[in-house]
């Protein structure tokens, strides 16, 4: 049956991402009229982020493999480009807008009614507030500030955005297709994309194929506007939560510098 | 105007219109003894060929001009080119006499003298733009007449600003129309590329014991800003920020929305303190001014005025700028028009960028601070250091353009030298209404603060002054006392005064301190040279008759000239100037303050300021209460204990020691420190102890204040009911009791309750507050730190729970309630409302216990669609309900599909079991034929075509093609 055969054929194609290249949350290349132009590209560069394998889809930008962006949301960031918080060598947490009016909590919404999902997502939470920060999480049924929601047929494994206005950003997506992962794969996924509703940038924005693989894309950004966090080591750290990439079997849980950062900021 | 030359100053020479030429006229040439660089300026600035047309272009650029002669017999500078060129301006050709006559050398200029080096730069890549339009910047002789003389203008040329003050314009037009019409009119005296200005980032981290801001809080609680309006240019601050609450001026910034940048600069400079230590600026009681950095010229004076504005915040930069741009030209002259005023720049964030144009382009690291404004000569620009106190390595550098010193002042900015002009704008503020408290409301003239800024900073870097530092880091405490020790003084001078002031060195002084500070006036736009008058300082000593000249910089553009360490000798380029001694002899001393050059008319005032750092012979100032343990939010590890040793020598040892009861023992922490080591670093143990230093030295024993060194508070929501609230945070041992704050009219949270509980409820009628802090007191007005001020409806707190949901698993529903306050509760009913409300069953009873906050129930047998379920709180006989919640579940089925009946064309949703993986549902006529087929996956929705209405049948089938379920879907 034809039907099938292409969801066996999409599945055949995951797992040769995985293995292939570990760049399943990046791009798998998408039709050609969803190429940028040279000033779509200059606009996600301005605004701090990576345009190499930038893709439009659903209306916006999907930039850095995980982050759905509106041109007007890209503006936004251009106005409002963070520093980057440094520390280690390799970890360079580049942030946007933050959350304001702390100590506050945060709100998260699961539409989905699938279990692994669900347990994936509290998971994530608790080890956000395992950290005793002045943002926590906390999962709810109704009132809402970030709503999680499934999507398919989308090149992505789960998209986030930015805060604005001291809020944080509303929806999460995440791509059914990879429902099937490992827990602690799963629960690294949300942390991660809980992790830019609050203000984190790709920790490798600068050096994607740190997790990525492939090309080297630097914004030559040359760490202007960055801060070193006292007391932080110096050699690289590996593994940091919000790395651009991830595969099936890899667990991220917020290491030393992650832990710095986040206490840095919040 | 299609043609595009190659480069601008062929575009000059070729297009022969652009002149009104006379010839070139070389008076006693023969005799002639150019300079080379005079004869680069000769043909740079004169016209290239002879084109005798009527002239009505009546610049000219003189060689060895006696400017007051000049001036005299109506030639007036416009320019000046070097030490011995400028610009003039002769209004009629007959004046030309007086130059014949007196062999001066001259030539009719071309234009090129109206550039700043930034268009001169971008002018060849400008004039390839065939029809984009740009921003100009313009300085004319008068903005009326100018603006009057555009509208007979043929083309398309748009006024974006006016700054009349200094007749300076923004206009939009098409570069080509800017060379060919704008600059050729005699009104206009510089064009600029216009830049936008961006804003140095900010972010949280502030860490207050650098700089001895802490120190400064504790010693002077009362200075703090009241009576004193900041101006924050930049965009909008958010006015509802509860740390900037109600002090900020009705203005329209324009720029609209609420910027995190503005709101944390302005709560650098002067947060109230509201939300936590760290929303504490500088000036905690003064109001803000917010105005938009859209506009780079200076905020009309008047305005300011109005505004009570006496400092102003400028955390912003455009690019590198080494010129005496409108913008610098502008903010000097306002600055004399209102000599109290201060600016506060930030020096930029470009400190490893390497300058393209000026006299050190090319020098990688240096003369890269951001904007041609920051090059104005009474302001500050300062620089940041980060918690080490070492300068930035982003942290832009000096000279000038001209070679003169910036950023001046360096202050903590662990993101971006923003932070640190905003702390040093808040000082300013706070120096400001100390003065004015001691001097019947009178605002100290800009040059005074700026003379107690720059002698008391403590030297950083490389020894002595130098171009990434400036004068040191900011010193708030030192500052303080020297303007509250009355270590300033003031006078004015005329062209060859000098002015003495006598004062005694006392004996064990390790440094001694002089700075000189005056409001020069307004160079002329693009001069090569920015000083006007030329103010000289000097030191003697009595009874040897030694004179010390004030600290210079080498200003030779190489690297190595740079970085030389700075030499005594007189200063003819800066505002500033300080000399210091190490280990002067005590006694007789002689200030004196020569007026070597004053071109004005008037007198020049000036203001001297002065440190020794001989008094108090020993204080701690590191820590002195709670907050100086927490480095931003968390709890330092480390701590740099730090004191001033005043009159030890640095031979003197001392014993440093720490009691954790109350003086009974002390635990010697360094045996036989120097003294003028001035720290120790301590690893803070983790206690909760009253704690006190002790110094034990020759000349006895030094305490510190007890502090408390323990965890901090934190106030919890424990439940938000309609009608009340619980709110309660841990205990802390030693306190006596615990204040209770509220958010309420003013700007500053208020006292509303003083009790010795952990917990307060509140009813809703007598507290509709919703921000609240608690802060415990201890005896002898000894200092905790106040909780972070809490929004209860922020905290995720319901009426008796926190939250409630459910998840299905398997063939069960999990359903979670959350709790804030178990200790509250007798028990929680889960219950399952059927579909009409009228059936309730229960769940599941739990009864809490005290330290479990999250309890999971399950229900056996959901079914097939929404299930509905709330919680039943029972608390102390009464109940209260909790929301309900509507949750899917498939039942004992695979799928569940909704809405059924449904509309063609509308996407259909279901619920499936599990993680489905390989499943199809198939659509069939009640004729048995199959009309669709859709995979079912996680999505949750599938799209019904346009079918015609009626009765189908589905079926979910496997990959097998196994049937797993099957029923009946109406289409309408």
């Amino acid at each position: 049956m034809k039907k099938k055969l292409s969801i066996v054929m999409a599945a055949a194609l995951a797992v040769l991402l995985m293995t292939g290249c570990k760049k399943d949350e990046t791009t798998e290349t998408t039709p050609t009229n969803d190429a940028l132009d040279q000033s779509e590209m200059r606009l996600i560069e301005d605004a701090g982020l990576n345009p190499g394998g930038a893709i439009k889809t659903e209306g916006k930008y999907l930039i850095e493999g995980d982050l759905l962006l509106s041109a007007d949301e890209l503006r936004a960031l251009v106005a409002n480009n963070g520093p980057e918080l440094i520390v280690a060598n390799d970890e360079q947490y580049r942030t946007t807008n933050l959350v304001t009016s702390l100590p506050r909590v945060i709100k998260v919404r699961y539409t989905g009614g699938n279990a692994a999902i669900s347990a994936a997502v509290n998971n994530a939470i608790a080890r956000y507030n395992a950290r005793a920060l002045r943002v926590t999480f906390q999962r709810v049924t109704t009132g809402q500030n970030i709503n999680i929601t499934h999507v398919t047929g989308v090149s992505y494994i789960a998209s986030a955005g930015f805060p604005s206005s001291g809020n944080p950003y509303n929806t999460i997506r995440f791509n059914t297709a990879y429902a099937g992962w490992g827990s602690s794969t799963l629960t690294t996924i949300l942390a991660h994309e809980l992790g830019h509703c609050i203000g984190f940038r790709h920790t490798d924005y600068m050096q994607r194929e740190y997790s990525c693989g492939g090309a080297h894309y630097n914004e030559g950004s040359a760490g202007i506007g960055a801060i070193h966090i006292p007391g932080t080591p110096t050699g690289p750290v590996a593994n940091s939560w919000m790395l651009a990439c991830i595969s099936n079997g890899v667990n991220r849980p917020f290491n030393t510098s992650d832990r710095t950062a986040l206490a840095y900021v919040y | 105007m299609n043609k595009i030359y190659f480069t601008f100053c062929r575009y000059l020479a070729s297009n022969r219109s652009f002149f009104f030429a006379i010839s070139i006229l070389f008076v006693n040439r023969a005799t002639a003894q150019f300079t080379i660089e005079q004869n680069n300026l000769l043909t740079k600035y004169s016209i290239a060929k002879t084109d005798n047309k009527e002239n009505r272009h009546l610049n000219f650029i003189v060689i060895n001009p006696d400017v007051a002669a000049l001036n005299k017999n109506n030639i007036y500078l416009l320019r000046t080119l070097s030490a011995n060129a400028g610009i003039f301006y002769v209004d009629d050709s007959t004046r030309l006499a007086y130059l014949e006559t007196n062999h001066f050398k001259y030539a009719v200029a071309n234009d090129l003298w109206k550039l700043s080096i930034q268009l001169e730069k971008d002018s060849h890549e400008l004039m390839q733009l065939k029809s984009d339009r740009k921003l100009f910047t313009l300085l004319v002789k008068n903005a009326d007449s100018f603006i009057e003389l555009l509208k007979s203008s043929q083309n398309h040329i748009d006024i974006k600003q006016v700054y009349k003050e200094t007749n300076a314009l923004v206009i939009l037009c098409d570069p080509a129309i800017l060379f060919k019409e704008i600059i050729q009119l005699n009104e206009v005296l510089f064009v600029d590329t216009y830049t936008a200005a961006k804003s140095d980032y900010a972010l949280s981290g502030y860490y207050k014991t650098t700089n001895f801001i802490s120190a400064s809080d504790f010693f002077y609680p009362d200075d703090n800003g009241q009576g004193i309006t900041i101006g924050i240019k930049e965009k909008q601050m958010d006015e509802g920020d509860i740390d900037l609450l109600k002090r900020v001026l009705p203005f329209d910034n324009t720029t609209g929305g609420n910027d995190l940048h503005a709101t944390t600069i302005a709560t650098l400079a002067g947060g109230a303190g509201n939300s936590f230590i760290s929303g504490k600026g500088q000036a905690s009681r003064c109001t803000f001014f917010s105005s938009s950095y859209a506009n780079l010229f200076p905020d009309s004076t008047p305005l300011l005025l109005q505004n009570n504005v006496s400092v102003q915040n400028h955390s912003y930069g455009t690019i590198m700028q080494s010129f005496y741009g409108a913008e610098a030209m502008s903010y000097d002259l306002q600055t004399v028009q209102n000599k109290y005023l201060m600016h506060v720049f930030s020096c930029g964030n470009s400190g490893i960028d390497t300058p393209s144009t000026g006299t050190y382009a090319g020098l990688a690291g240096f003369a890269n601070i951001t904007g041609n404004f920051k090059m104005a000569k009474n302001v500050l620009t300062i620089a940041a250091i980060d918690t080490s106190e070492q300068i930035a390595p982003y942290s832009s550098s000096g000279p000038l353009y001209d070679g003169r010193i910036a950023p001046q002042l360096a202050a903590l900015g662990s993101n971006g030298t923003s932070e640190s002009a905003a702390i040093v704008s808040g000082t300013v503020a706070k120096l400001q209404q100390v003065y004015k408290d001691a001097h019947g409301q009178q605002l100290p003239p800009a040059s005074l603060i700026k003379s107690v800024l720059l002698c008391t900073a403590d030297d950083i870097g490389s020894y002595g002054i130098d171009y990434r530092s400036g004068f040191g880091a900011l010193n708030v405490l030192r500052a303080m006392e020297c303007l509250k020790n009355n270590n300033f003084d003031s006078s004015s001078l005329a062209q060859g005064d000098t002015w003495i002031k006598n004062i005694v060195i006392p004996p064990l002084t390790k440094h001694f301190k002089i700075a000189l500070s005056w409001t020069d006036t307004a160079g002329t736009v693009n001069t090569y040279k920015a000083l006007s008058n030329d103010l000289d300082l000097e030191l003697k000593e009595i009874a040897t008759g030694n004179i010390w000249h004030p600290w210079c910089l080498n200003t030779f553009p190489h690297d190595d000239s740079l970085m030389l360490p700075a030499t005594r000798s007189r200063d003819s380029l800066n505002t500033v100037e300080l000399i210091t001694l190490d280990m002067p002899s005590a006694g007789a001393y002689e200030i004196k303050v020569i007026a070597s050059t004053i071109i004005t008319a008037s007198m020049q005032d000036f203001n001297i300021a002065f440190m020794s750092d001989s008094i108090p012979s020993f204080r701690f100032v590191v820590p002195l209460q709670q907050s100086d343990f927490y480095l931003g939010n968390n709890k330092a590890e480390q701590i740099k204990i730090k004191w001033w040793s005043g009159s030890f020598t640095s031979s003197d040892m001392g014993t440093l020691s720490v009691s954790m009861d109350n003086g009974n023992t002390w635990e010697v922490l360094a045996a036989s420190i120097p003294l003028s080591t001035q720290y120790f670093n301590w690893t803070v143990p983790d206690t909760n102890a009253l704690i006190q230093f002790r110094m034990n030295t020759i000349n006895g024993s030094y305490y510190s204040p007890q502090i408390l060194l323990g965890p901090l508070t934190n106030l919890h929501t424990d439940y938000l009911c309609t009608d009340s609230f619980r709110l309660s945070w841990n205990s802390q041992p030693l306190a006596q009791s615990y204040q209770v704050f509220a958010l309420t009219d003013s700007a500053y949270l208020k006292l509303i309750h003083q009790q010795t509980d952990t917990f307060i409820v509140m009813q809703r009628n007598e507290h509709p507050e919703n921000i609240y802090a608690v802060q415990p007191v201890l005896n002898n007005n000894i200092k905790s730190v106040r909780s972070f001020a809490v929004d209860v409806n922020n905290q995720g707190s319901g009426c008796m729970y926190r939250s409630f949901y459910g998840i299905p698993v398997g063939e069960r529903m999990e359903l979670t309630i959350e709790l804030d306050y178990p200790q509250g509760l007798d028990s929680v009913v889960i219950e399952k409302i059927n579909e009409h409300g009228d059936g309730i069953s229960t769940v599941e009873n739990i009864i809490p216990n005290t330290s479990q906050y999250s309890y999971i129930s399950y229900d056996e047998s959901p079914s097939a669609g929404a299930n509905n379920y709330r919680a039943k709180l029972w608390s102390a006989g009464h109940f209260v309900f909790s929301e309900t919640i509507s949750l899917l579940h498939t039942g004992k089925q695979w799928l569940f599909l909704y809405p059924n009946p449904t509309a063609s064309g509308q996407p259909l949703y279901y619920v499936i079991k599990d993680s489905p993986s390989n499943l199809f549902l198939q659509l069939y006529s009640l004729q048995g034929i199959q009309i669709a087929e859709f995979p079912i996956d996680l999505s949750g929705s599938i799209y019904i075509p346009h079918f015609s209405s009626g009765m189908y049948y589905y079926q979910l089938i496997n990959g097998d093609n196994e049937k797993l379920q099957q029923g009946k879907l109406m289409i309408f």
